[in-house]
């Protein structure tokens, strides 16, 4: 806004310099009333002085604050129209070309102003120049015949002269036009090159993920096959507490390696390289699932069903992306439902978007925790109270993935009433 | 005579507790570092199974074997058991039925490996 005070003002000291020109040329010319050309110059000084005073104060804005700085903006502007009205009044009121340059204080309004602020402006100048033809009408005040009563084109001073305003008109429209287009130009480059920094950044840190997962993963897959080793050697032969001991370090070796497979998840899709897409029936893949899946809910004695019309459901996806999304929902709910709990997986067309629905009656979510559970690295007390292993990256992992295919998850949960994950998957007419 | 399994990767500890399981179970073990070195010593020692780390010089290594190990008139029968972390690593998961033809090998097994899992995957595919 500051930058935007001072460029006002220096457009004002051209404009000064432009009225002075026009004074000397006009006494030069020998057109206009004397009169009215020393009223125009005492117009001009006094526009010196409202400019040094604008000067002084945008030097001290710091002091006063944006809100003051807009105040006189506003001010600057509407004290500009109020004499640029002054100067028509003088040059002609209707006769006076200078009605053109309304129309880049119009355009500088809307550069410098927000929102609708040039439409209020248009008004102001309307106001204005009606009511100086009106209180001219009405005699309140009295005509200045600039041009002596000549038909105007009679005289080629009014000709040229008129032309000129129109020419200046013209140049500072455009002038005006292109320096917004400019500083347009010129932020957009800035955003370019900040989206292209936070790009590299996050190939930086997702190829730094990459290599230190699996940099650590392959040691603890070898100190896991190696206490795997250990412990079928040992078998009975040895203490208990040794036995114990080394399932605990197997436990958490396995724990370890989730977690690193889990944080290479979290960065999958960043390479375009590593995402497949291709089509397939969303209705199969899902199916099999359920199926994979199967053998974990028999075990707690929960149903687990799937439901979906009886039809294809052509999809463009990553197969393996997919494949994470639902395995993570599926084995949530299993995990998270009690006993003999019922979970539902559905699968519908709604308009270009195939809907994804996995249902639990089992613990729910509390409303509080909802908007957390998609961040990385978080578990519900819930959660965590009824199985203590977990990264809380399944979600985040999840979501990445229904992202990675332009999709939306929400969840509705009723905490004691179970859970309903919704993944919408938008897809094209033609496939 | 004992079966000869020969064992090509470049993980030290791995080859150990991969070889006291296999020599556990009556089988003889040889091992190979890297690709090249592993390609010499099927053609000297002749192994009735070669298991094979994907990733060792470079990520793909063990393809690259695999592949030399099939073109190979001499040794192209000789059963091939992969052992990978790349399914871990990318969410890649190998079967060897659908992906035969552009990995020729007879059966997976994953890091971390677990004895149980490594005999029964030796014993259902070496040469009988």
């Amino acid at each position: 806004m500051l930058r935007r005070d001072k460029w006002l003002i220096r457009l004002r000291w051209y404009a000064i310099l432009g009225l002075f020109s026009g004074v000397i040329l006009l006494k030069f010319i020998e057109l206009g009333p004397p009169s009215s050309l020393n009223a125009m110059a005492i117009a001009g000084f006094i526009l010196v002085g409202l400019n040094l005073m604008y000067l002084t104060y945008a030097s001290a804005q710091k002091q006063f604050g944006m809100s003051s700085l807009v105040i006189l903006l506003n001010l600057q502007m509407v004290m500009d129209l109020f004499l640029l009205t002054v100067l028509i009044y003088l040059t002609g009121s209707a006769e006076s070309p200078l009605s053109f340059f309304y129309v880049f204080h119009i355009i500088l309004a809307s550069i410098i102003f927000p929102g609708g602020f040039s439409y209020l402006y248009s008004l102001l100048v309307v106001i204005l120049y009606s009511g100086l033809l009106l209180i001219e009408q009405s005699s309140m005040v009295e005509h200045i015949c600039f041009f002596n009563d000549f038909h105007l084109m009679n005289d080629s001073r009014v000709t040229i002269g008129i032309w000129f305003i129109f020419v200046v008109t013209m140049m500072v429209s455009a002038y005006l036009a292109q320096n917004v287009t400019e500083r347009h130009r010129r932020v957009r480059d800035k955003l370019q090159a900040a989206n292209l920094k936070l790009q590299e950044i996050n190939e930086t840190k997702t190829t730094f993920f990459r290599y230190a997962s699996h940099e650590m993963k392959a040691p603890i897959a070898t100190i896991q096959s190696t206490l795997m080793v250990i412990e079928d050697i040992l078998g009975t032969k040895a203490d208990e507490r040794v036995i114990n001991m080394l399932n605990r370090a197997i436990g958490r070796t396995s724990e370890t390696i989730g977690m690193l497979k889990d944080l290479a998840d979290l960065t999958y899709g960043n390479f375009q390289e590593q995402q497949q897409f291709e089509t397939l029936d969303l209705r199969s893949l899902l199916i099999g699932l359920v199926t994979d899946a199967k053998p974990n809910s028999d075990r707690k004695s929960q149903t687990l069903i799937f439901n979906s019309a009886d039809i294809r459901f052509d999809y463009s996806g990553d197969v393996n992306a997919l494949g994470k999304i639902f395995t993570n929902l599926i084995s949530n709910a299993i995990r998270y439902t009690q006993e003999s709990g019922n979970i539902q997986v559905s699968l519908e067309k709604v308009d270009l978007n195939y809907v994804v629905k996995v249902s639990d009656d089992g613990q729910g979510i509390p409303v509080s925790e909802q908007v957390n559970i998609f961040k990385e690295f978080y578990r519900t007390p819930t959660a965590k109270k009824m199985i203590s292993e977990g990264t809380g990256l399944g979600l985040a992992i999840v979501m990445r993935m229904v992202e990675l295919h332009g999709g939306d998850i929400q969840v509705d949960s009723q905490e004691g009433r179970g859970s309903t994950f919704t993944v919408q998957l938008p897809f094209e007419e033609d496939l | 005579m004992a079966k000869k399994v020969l064992i090509i990767d470049d993980d030290f500890d791995l080859v150990e507790a991969m070889r006291i399981t296999l020599e556990a179970a009556g089988y003889d073990v040889i091992d190979a570092q890297d690709g090249e070195k592993g390609l010499e010593k099927i053609k000297s020692e002749s192994p009735d199974l070669i298991i094979l780390d994907v990733m060792m010089s470079s990520m793909d290594e063990g393809f690259h074997v695999a592949y030399k190990i099939r073109e190979d008139a001499d040794i192209k029968d000789t059963p091939i058991v992969m052992l990978t972390a790349v399914g871990n690593q990318t969410g890649f998961q190998f079967d060897p039925g659908k992906d035969a033809d552009f990995l020729p090998v007879d059966a997976f097994i994953e890091k971390p490996v677990n004895p149980k899992k490594l005999v029964d995957v030796v014993h259902q595919n070496i040469k009988v």
